[in-house]
């Protein structure tokens, strides 16, 4: 199948981002590299929070996400008419699980609790489930590992899907398997917590509005991002710590011996390599949709392209 | 001693006026749906005359609550609490380590609690998928629009939110979701579920679910003062 014609399909809000705005083709002789499904599509970060707080840095976004799973909807049940499957990945962190709740006095946020802060964050998760979206967990919602159809990684033919904070050193305090994670975390917290008070003071004094973002450190997402960020950028970042650790992983998944790709999320930076370890993989980061990003990848048995949705 | 007397007047007037302040909740007034928007939204007569006449109903979307107690202040209403289940009332939670509380996100059953003048009511709504609505095969679909009815057997539950019938309706505006309900054909307490959000396929006989979210789910159980009740009249 081809992205352009038969994912894309007239979307004008849809552009390829890799590539030079091109699909990249898959080598030959690794096809078929899907097996159960003919088209997967890759949601990569969301980070949802509660809708109402200066801390969300989603909303800007949901209303392009509906208009994705809307399209994804249709694309999936015209393609199960020809006998066709597109199988959706969300790949991670689609809450923001670790800033501080208000359901319950000094919890993290649960996930229903986001889920029903907004009509539209309940209907993106409501279409997700409808479509039988597959889901990971990242480190921002590790706590969903306790509940059903939620799984570290995922295997597709020769495609391997993982969140992504694996190879993060406890220093990073961003891999939930490293130490210190639990002490970071409650320090993380703690300090989003201080963040709500300074947001709720500056809105009770007219400084700020009581839509308007105030994250540390996280800008809101009001301005979209469409661009491909640099690559030489993304090697400098995340290369050394991230390169060797799934060329490695690629040849050491014992159900999977042919895997072919790597799909990550989890560094908000969409990045794709065709000539990864000397040609003998692909590598993708699916980049982000947050922070104005609104990123995803497409890939079919021929075909290969990360993409974002225009709001 | 005349002192004493006039002290303990005063001191049993202060009693009077704290309790009597203690004990009087001011209650808001219940406000009025937007019967229009209503009306726009929903085509089927039941429901609309039941708006009319003042009384919130099982089968109505969640967002007619929301417009009656706009105005009801925090310390009497309990809202989208997760719960197991129709009829139950304990929150769930799940409580691990270091203070924390998950709930699974796949949650579907949500309640609200009101203090209200004359009591307590409790109202359970839905994600009113096909399967948790029961619906099956020899059911009829009625679709509803304004100015005429379209009727058919279901013939076959695709997926949750996907259903067949026997008869195709190649004329039914596509792209557009249409009010639809769903009379059952042999239930033990149902004889109707209402459906706010449905689309059809090009096939003209495949309906699917749309743009579902919490203002749409369907009242499913109502209870006032711990009885269950059809409806709940607010004016």
């Amino acid at each position: 199948m081809k992205i352009v014609e038969d994912f894309i399909n007239g979307n004008n809000r849809i552009k390829i981002i890799t590539n030079g705005g091109n699909p990249s083709p898959i080598p030959s002789d690794w096809q078929l590299v899907l097996k159960s499904c003919d088209m997967l599509v890759i949601i990569p970060d969301m980070h949802m929070y509660i809708y109402n707080s200066n801390l969300d840095n989603f909303k800007f976004g949901a209303n392009a996400m509906i208009s994705l799973l809307d399209h994804l909807e249709t694309i999936k049940e015209e393609m199960a008419l020809e006998g066709k499957t597109l199988r959706i990945y969300q790949i991670g962190d689609v809450f923001e699980q670790r800033f501080p709740g208000f359901a319950a006095s000094g919890a993290n946020a649960t996930a229903a609790e986001i889920r029903m802060s907004h009509p539209s964050y309940d209907q993106i998760i409501n279409s997700m489930n409808a479509m039988r979206t597959h889901f990971l967990y990242g480190n921002h919602d590790f706590e969903l590992r306790h509940f059903p159809g939620f799984n570290f990684s995922a295997n597709e033919g020769k495609v391997y899907i993982e969140h992504g904070f694996t190879n993060d050193s406890w220093k990073d305090f961003s891999n939930p398997n490293a130490k210190f994670w639990e002490v970071s975390q409650l320090i993380f917290k703690s300090i989003r917590e201080i963040n709500q008070f300074f947001a709720t003071l500056l809105v009770k004094e007219n400084v700020i509005g009581k839509d308007d973002n105030y994250s540390f450190g996280v800008t809101s997402g009001k301005d979209p991002i469409y661009d491909y960020p640099s690559e030489d950028e993304y090697k400098e970042k995340f290369g050394v710590k991230y390169f060797d650790y799934y060329t490695q992983r690629l040849q050491n998944i014992p159900e999977m011996p042919d895997a072919k790709i790597s799909i990550i999320g989890h560094t908000h930076h969409p990045y794709l390599d065709m000539n990864f370890n000397n040609g003998k993989n692909i590598y993708i980061d699916s980049g982000a949709w947050t922070e104005g990003r609104s990123d995803f990848t497409v890939i079919t048995n021929e075909e290969i392209g990360i993409c974002c949705y225009q709001r | 001693m005349k002192n004493v007397i006039q002290n303990s007047n005063f001191i049993l007037y202060l009693l009077v006026v704290i309790f009597s302040g203690l004990n009087c909740t001011h209650y808001p007034p219940l406000q009025q749906p937007d019967i229009v928007g209503f009306d726009n939204k929903v085509d089927g007569s039941l429901l609309a005359d039941s708006l009319k006449a003042g009384k919130l109903s099982v089968g109505m979307p969640y967002y007619i609550v929301s417009e009656i107690f706009k105005d009801w202040p925090d310390n009497l209403k309990t809202t989208k609490i997760p719960v197991a289940s129709l009829g139950s009332k304990q929150q769930l939670e799940e409580i691990e380590g270091w203070g924390r509380a998950y709930v699974d996100p796949g949650i579907q059953v949500f309640m609200d609690e009101f203090k209200t003048e004359k009591g307590k009511l409790d109202i359970w709504y839905q994600y009113p998928n096909f399967y948790r609505m029961d619906v099956s095969s020899g059911d009829t679909l009625v679709i509803i629009l304004p100015d005429t009815t379209y009727s058919s057997v279901i013939t076959d539950l695709k997926k949750a939110n996907v259903l067949s019938t026997v008869n195709s309706f190649i004329n039914l505006p596509r792209n557009k979701n249409l009010y639809a309900e769903i009379h059952y054909h042999d239930h033990p307490w149902r004889k109707v579920s209402y459906w706010y959000s449905i689309r059809v396929l090009s096939n003209g006989n495949t309906f699917l679910l749309k743009d579902l979210q919490y203002e749409i789910y369907p009242v499913e159980l109502i209870e006032f003062n711990g009885t269950p009740v059809k409806s709940f009249k607010w004016r």
